[in-house]
C-alpha cells in the first residue's frame, strides 16, 4: 500500500469561501486515489463556534492553489505520489489553500459541522471510504476539502488529509 | 483610601500574564472532534496507525501533545474534567500518567 499525506498547519485563510485542499488525480492508467480521512483544526480563535465543511468533486475551474507535494507516510517508500505539486489544481496534481476559486462548480460528497474550538475529523470505515477514478478525459474530477463559508478568524488554521494510490 | 493587602497580589492583572489555555467542554469526543485540551493543556487526539480494536471498530493510535501513550482506541471522550479512551479492552481513564 502506499499512503501519502497532504497537511498543512498555521495557515491564514481568504476571507471567503475557500478549498482547503484540492487532489486531481492523474489520467489512467495511473491509480485511483482512496482518501482515508480528512481533518480540519485552528488554534487561534477559542471562542465556541459551527463552521461548515464539505468535501466535493469539481470537473472545471479549478481553484487558484498554493501547490503542495504530498508526503510519503511509508518512509521507506521509494516512489512519491503521482500527484505533483500545481497551483491551477489540473488532473495528477495536488494543492492547498485556494486564494481564488475561480467559479467552478462543486459536487458535494459529503456536508458536515465541526465546533472551531475542538476541530474535526472524519475518519470513514472502508466501506464508507471515497475513491476517486483515475481520470480519462481532459476534464477529470478532482476531490476538494472545502469551506463554504468564511471562518470568523482567518488565521493559525490546520488541515489535513491522508489517501492512498490504488 | 482603600487599603491594599500586601500579603499577595489582590488582581489578576498584576501578575505576570499567564499563558492561555482553552479546556474542552464536557462530552466532547475524538472522533468527530479534532483534539480535545484537558484542564492541564494537554492535547488529545488520534494518530494515524490503527491497531487492536473493541469489537466492530476501528481503532487508532492515541496521541497525547503528538506522543504516543502506548494506547489504540476508537474514540476519546472528555467526561467530568477526566480523558477517557474506548479500547478493546473497554474504557480506561488517563490518570495523569499512564490509562487505567
Amino acid at each position: 500500500m502506499r499512503e501519502f499525506c497532504v497537511a498543512i498547519g498555521g495557515s491564514t485563510l481568504a476571507n471567503q469561501a475557500v478549498t482547503l485542499a484540492f487532489l486531481n488525480p492523474a489520467s489512467a492508467p495511473n491509480p485511483n486515489i482512496e482518501f482515508l480521512r480528512f481533518w480540519i483544526g485552528q488554534s487561534a480563535n477559542p471562542t465556541s463556534a459551527q463552521q461548515r465543511m464539505q468535501v466535493v468533486t469539481q470537473v472545471s475551474s479549478y481553484p487558484t492553489l498554493a501547490g503542495f507535494t504530498p508526503a510519503k507516510l511509508k518512509r521507506s517508500d521509494p516512489n512519491a505520489s503521482v500527484l505533483t505539486s500545481n497551483t491551477s489544481g489540473p488532473m495528477g496534481s495536488a494543492g492547498i489553500n485556494a486564494t481564488a476559486e475561480n467559479g467552478g462548480t462543486k459536487s458535494i460528497i459529503v456536508e458536515d459541522t465541526f465546533n472551531v474550538v475542538n476541530g474535526g475529523l472524519w475518519v470513514p470505515g472502508p466501506d464508507e471510504r471515497i475513491i476517486v477514478p483515475a481520470n480519462v478525459s481532459a476534464t477529470g474530477a478532482g476531490l476538494g476539502l472545502h469551506l463554504p463559508v468564511a471562518p470568523a478568524t482567518l488565521t493559525n488554521w490546520a488541515w489535513g488529509t491522508n489517501f492512498r494510490e490504488v | 483610601m482603600r487599603e491594599f493587602a500586601t500579603s499577595g497580589p489582590a488582581f489578576d492583572w498584576m501578575l505576570k500574564a499567564k499563558e492561555q489555555l482553552y479546556e474542552t467542554e464536557a462530552y466532547v469526543s475524538v472522533p468527530p472532534a479534532l483534539i480535545i485540551t484537558d484542564a492541564r493543556g494537554d492535547v488529545w487526539t488520534l494518530g494515524f496507525q490503527y491497531g487492536p480494536a473493541p469489537r466492530g471498530e476501528f481503532a487508532f493510535q492515541v496521541l497525547r501533545n503528538g506522543h504516543l501513550v502506548g494506547e489504540f482506541a476508537s474514540r476519546i471522550e472528555y467526561r467530568r474534567g477526566q480523558i477517557k479512551i474506548f479500547t478493546e479492552r473497554g474504557y480506561k481513564c488517563w490518570n495523569g500518567r499512564s490509562f487505567t
